[in-house]
């Protein structure tokens, strides 16, 4: 290294560390994306010296929901098989976010490579706007559906832009998709069949295809449609509502049953998706087993706390077909529960809530026994009348702008053997998780 | 008493939420007792638009927009143009609005020819409005209404002489950002930019498009008032943190 190079690093590091521990010193947020942000302000070509710093490469995993989850799963899968890793901090996906986690690392600058290789998410608008200079060796792709329409384009221009990248890439690029998904398949046609692997459910009939939610795929409309063959798949899915499901993963002619701790169908994309990665680089499917049993869910997704004997559960829920996901999985098992609902418009959110009005809610009276509802954050109004259009049966609605004070006098209602399930959007999540840390355990 | 609505292009235009406004004038009209029956109207459809009280028209994608164009001209447009000047209780968003109009003509491409009910004209802009929206309608003489929404269109649309405006710009873009118009009203069809969903923030407007289509049907609208006391709260809410914060305008990539 190059001692000019060997300075930029150094003193990058020292800002980033310095601003973070500052950030998160003084509670402003999480800390994660600020430090990058001024990290690319005085030195604007940073990532030209932090990119190739990895022996392997770079595994990049976009799409709309299941980035999370997907990522911390691979890493877990690839740390266990003897990989040095560096991933995302948090769940920073934006630029700023990547080089504040890269500097926050160990960067032995004594040695050619940081780590064997670097496994990022990415926000898919950052991805087009990035992807020439990241140049990954592997690309995941979990799902593409509408989300933040006031920020993002529009779902097929975004496929088209990956697939002009893919095929424009530099390095071979080997791309990793879900084969159940009608708005991404496509991504696979501009690269050679070795050098491409669609993961999925096996559909097996139409139960399958309701409980996979994926959004249609509007251009082609779904009788036109062809899903390829898938080359990984899971199949003889029992799921345990909450406590998680067990099925079986079959890839080349060998099958593994797996038992997984993360509920619900799309964790089951997720753990899919990161097995497939660990197939395209040669990790046995027999030493994933044991790991994928132990993964927890990741900060927020289906997270699980206690409250004074009261299990609370919280979900990330932040677009249409995410929230429809967490829907059909309380929609599993009957039950008291009770509701609270976070909806903010920040920014980071979109300022956009109309996307509440496409969420399936009526699904949910059907059979999930719901005892209340309670809205919370900064549209709680909007949340609130989402709910009252959705022909709900006769439940106690309340809207309450302060999240504290609604959680407050919702868990001071809770009877014995009663749930309380938490769904927050992106700020709304952020900003209750460290109360419900505080006055929870876990 | 019962009515009829007709949804168009349900699964193609169906963006931001738009069928909440559907659900909202269905669940207003079963509150009060009335039947609102919905029928879908799609691709090929040959509706007889005669038999119906109420319609929606919503948003969609460009692509969207651009494979529903031609199938409004050719199977829908005379009968549409018919049922309007008889008096049909029409609400258009966004796209709908746009194709109701003569043309749109984005930057790049062809020019997408409408249905020539309003006459207005859209033009495409070089960076959408996004951002919250605050309006003044006057629905009737004296009857006067603050509407709240969301906009999102990178369209310009300009009114002609032969339809008037729905509302004036408190908040926001509107229109075309210039005249401070917003939406477009011919006989009892309405136009707009306003997201949301439009309806269930602004009741009123949402009972006015009933009334209107039980005035027609049954030559009197009476219509039993509802507890909108969380509609008029949030309403409210959402007026004041729009007005204390900038407005949001985003750049299209």
């Amino acid at each position: 290294m190059k001692p000019i190079q060997l300075f930029v690093l150094t003193t990058a590091k020292f800002i980033v560390r310095f601003v973070y521990t500052l950030s998160r010193f003084f509670s402003f947020g999480e800390g994660s994306n600020i430090p990058g942000k001024i990290v690319l302000w005085i030195f604007p070509n940073i990532l030209e010296l932090l990119i190739p710093r990895f022996k392997n490469g770079w595994i990049m995993i976009t799409g709309t929901n299941g980035k999370t989850t997907t990522t911390k799963v691979l890493v877990e899968l690839m740390e266990k098989s003897g990989y040095l890793i560096c991933t995302n901090a948090r769940g920073a996906n934006l630029i700023s976010g990547i080089v504040t986690s890269l500097l926050l690392v160990d960067l032995r600058t004594n040695q050619e490579y940081m780590a064997d290789y670097a496994v990022f998410e990415i926000d898919e608008a950052v991805l087009i706007k990035s992807f020439k200079y990241f140049q990954p060796q592997i690309l995941v792709v979990t799902n593409f559906s509408r989300d933040q329409l006031d920020r993002y384009g529009e779902v097929d221009s975004n496929v088209t832009h990956i697939m002009e990248l893919v095929s424009a890439a530099r390095n071979r690029c080997k791309v990793i998709l879900n084969g159940n998904d009608p708005n991404i398949i496509r991504i696979g046609s501009v690269v050679n069949p070795e050098d491409r692997l669609y993961f999925g459910i096996k559909r097996e009939n139409k139960e399958t295809d309701n409980v996979l939610l994926m959004e249609q795929d509007t251009a082609t409309g779904p009788e036109k449609l062809e899903f390829p063959p898938l080359d990984l798949w899971a199949e003889a899915i029992q799921t345990e509502y909450l406590s998680g499901s067990r099925f079986t993963i079959n890839y080349k002619g060998g099958s593994l049953p797996i038992k997984l701790e993360l509920p619900g169908v799309f964790n089951i994309l997720n753990a899919l998706a990161a097995v497939a990665v660990c197939l395209t680089i040669n990790i046995e499917l027999g030493k994933i087993e044991k790991v994928l049993s132990q993964i927890k869910p990741s900060y927020g997704r289906s997270e699980h706390f206690h409250y004074h004997g009261t299990s609370v559960y919280m979900f990330l829920v932040k677009n249409p077909v995410g929230f429809n996901h967490i829907i059909e999985l309380l929609s599993q098992a009957q039950g008291n529960k009770r509701i609270l609902l976070l909806l903010n418009d920040l920014v980071a959110d979109g300022t956009d809530v109309s996307w509440i009005w496409d969420v399936s809610l009526e699904n949910l009276w059907k059979v999930a026994q719901v005892k209340e509802i309670v809205t919370s954050g900064t549209r709680a109004g909007d949340m609130a009348l989402r709910v009252k259009y959705s022909n709900p049966p006769n439940l106690p609605l309340t809207v309450d702008y302060m999240p504290k004070r609604a959680f407050k006098e919702l868990t001071a209602r809770i009877a014995e053997g009663e749930e309380l399930l938490i769904l927050a959007n992106y700020t709304a999540m952020i900003g209750f998780r460290p109360y419900l840390l505080k006055v929870c355990s876990k | 008493m019962e009515l009829k609505l007709a949804y168009f292009y349900p699964t193609l235009m169906n963006l931001y939420g738009d069928r909440g406004n559907v659900q909202t004038l269905a669940d207003r009209c079963r509150w009060r007792g009335i039947t609102l029956d919905i029928e879908e109207i799609g691709i090929g459809d040959a509706a007889n638009l005669s038999d119906y009280d109420l319609a929606f028209f919503g948003g969609g994608q460009d692509k969207e927009q651009l494979k529903i164009g031609q199938d409004l001209i050719t199977t829908k447009a005379q009968d549409l143009r018919a049922a309007i000047q008889d008096g049909l209780v029409m609400l258009n968003v966004c796209g709908g609005y746009q194709l109701l109009g003569e043309y749109y003509r984005p930057l790049q491409g062809e020019l997408l020819k409408g249905l020539s009910i309003f006459d207005l004209r859209t033009e495409g802009g070089t960076w959408r409005a996004i951002g919250n929206i605050v309006v003044d309608a006057e629905l009737e003489k004296g009857k006067k209404l603050s509407l709240v929404g969301f906009e999102n269109h990178s369209g310009r649309t300009y009114l002609g002489p032969g339809c008037n405006s729905l509302a004036k710009v408190v908040i926001g873009f509107g229109n075309n950002g210039e005249d401070g118009l917003e939406g477009a009203r011919y006989l009892n069809c309405f136009g707009t930019y306003l997201h949301g969903p439009l309806l269930p923030k602004n009741p009123e407007l949402a009972d006015y498009l009933i009334g209107l289509a039980l005035q027609r049907k049954y030559g009197k609208a009476d219509l039993t008032p509802l507890n909108d006391t969380l509609e008029s709260q949030t309403r409210k809410y959402v007026m004041k943190r729009v007005a204390t914060r900038p407005l949001l305008k985003g750049k299209t990539r």
